[in-house]
């Protein structure tokens, strides 16, 4: 009993060590792939392997972080309420570009997914890839996915996202900052609006309220997608 | 902190009541952002009050994922499941992925004030 405590003890120090070591590394490097919650899954992950520490106590030992994920989910209205204002001011671009983005997203997801033969579980892990991991997971979960693989999809797609997006939108014509925040922010959420900072403060705060927009109407459309497109 | 914490937990609480009851496509917590952040433009809950906790909770929102990351390596093994369908879904993140750049990107330019 005593062992089963200080083992989940450990997991759960050693999780958050980690994130936090890998958190550090990429503020000094600043590289998109150096993604902490992407390297933290994958060393825990290969770990646990070696270690032979079973899924099941692992997910005990952590259990108090899986719960913040509602909460966090949550605490975004904090972030789209300080980013209301401005947003206001572009209303038309805003509301367009973020309903046009979640319905394209959801749908080619589905439809290209289905396509090339990926079964009903896949389908509906996919068809919240443009949310943030927070809106996608509980989304997948409910659409009759598998949370982990939404998770694990939208983590990398965020990293691609943020290594392609700056190249591809200006290979697009896209000069117009707020433009170019709010497309990192729909395409590559939290790790799209980081990469974003480095442009400027403009696109920061785009990327942060599209993140935020774009998931929520991205929960929506993929419920619609999956019921309309899906197998 | 705290009582900014108790805040966002009845809002989550509040979100996951709705989507029970309403039977609502939303998941629980997206429900309960849309409810805090009504509550926030009405005045309802200051933004004081809760500031400190959703910087906190934001911040670290990466983290909190790590756990339902992990469980791809299984059992039940979702890397079974990734691995079986690689193709699909790389294909359909990636396409789907420039698509939403793409749309959203100039979109957004096109419709931008001058």
């Amino acid at each position: 009993m005593i062992g089963d405590v200080a083992l989940a003890v450990a997991l759960f120090t050693a999780t958050l060590a980690l994130y936090e070591g890998f958190r550090a590394l990429q503020a000094r490097a600043r590289r998109a792939w150096l993604n902490p919650l992407l390297l933290t899954f994958v060393t825990v992950g290969l770990a646990l392997r070696a270690l032979h520490v079973p899924l099941a106590v692992y997910r005990e030992a952590t259990r108090p972080l899986s719960w913040l994920v509602g909460p966090s989910v949550v605490a975004l209205a904090y972030v789209l309420d300080a980013r209301l204002d401005e947003l206001r001011a572009r209303a038309r671009a805003v509301a367009a570009s973020l309903s046009l983005g979640a319905v394209s997203g959801a749908f080619t997801a589905v439809l290209v997914a289905r396509g090339l033969g990926a079964s009903r579980v896949v389908i509906a892990s996919l068809a919240p890839k443009s949310a943030t991991t927070a809106i996608a997971a509980p989304v997948a979960a409910r659409l009759g996915g598998d949370p982990s693989l939404a998770a694990v999809v939208v983590v990398l797609v965020g990293v691609l996202g943020a290594l392609i997006g700056p190249a591809l939108l200006r290979a697009l014509g896209v000069r117009d900052r707020h433009a170019f925040g709010l497309a990192m922010g729909a395409a590559a959420h939290i790790v799209g609006t980081a990469r974003a900072r480095d442009e400027g403060d403009t696109e920061e705060g785009a990327s942060a309220a599209a993140m935020v927009v774009h998931g929520v109407l991205t929960a929506l459309l993929a419920w619609v997608a999956v019921r309309v497109a899906g197998p | 902190m705290l009582r900014g914490l108790l805040l966002v937990s009845l809002f989550t609480a509040l979100g996951e009541a709705l989507e029970r009851l309403a039977h609502l496509p939303l998941p629980g917590p997206v429900l309960g952002l849309v409810a805090l952040l009504v509550a926030l433009r009405s005045g309802l809950v200051p933004r004081a009050a809760v500031a400190e906790a959703c910087a906190a909770l934001t911040g670290r929102m990466a983290l909190f994922l790590v756990p339902a990351a992990v469980a791809i390596f299984g059992p039940p093994a979702s890397v079974a499941l990734l691995s079986t369908a690689l193709v699909p879904i790389v294909v359909a993140s990636v396409v789907s992925t420039v698509v939403v750049f793409a749309v959203v990107g100039l979109t957004a330019q096109r419709l931008a004030p001058r």
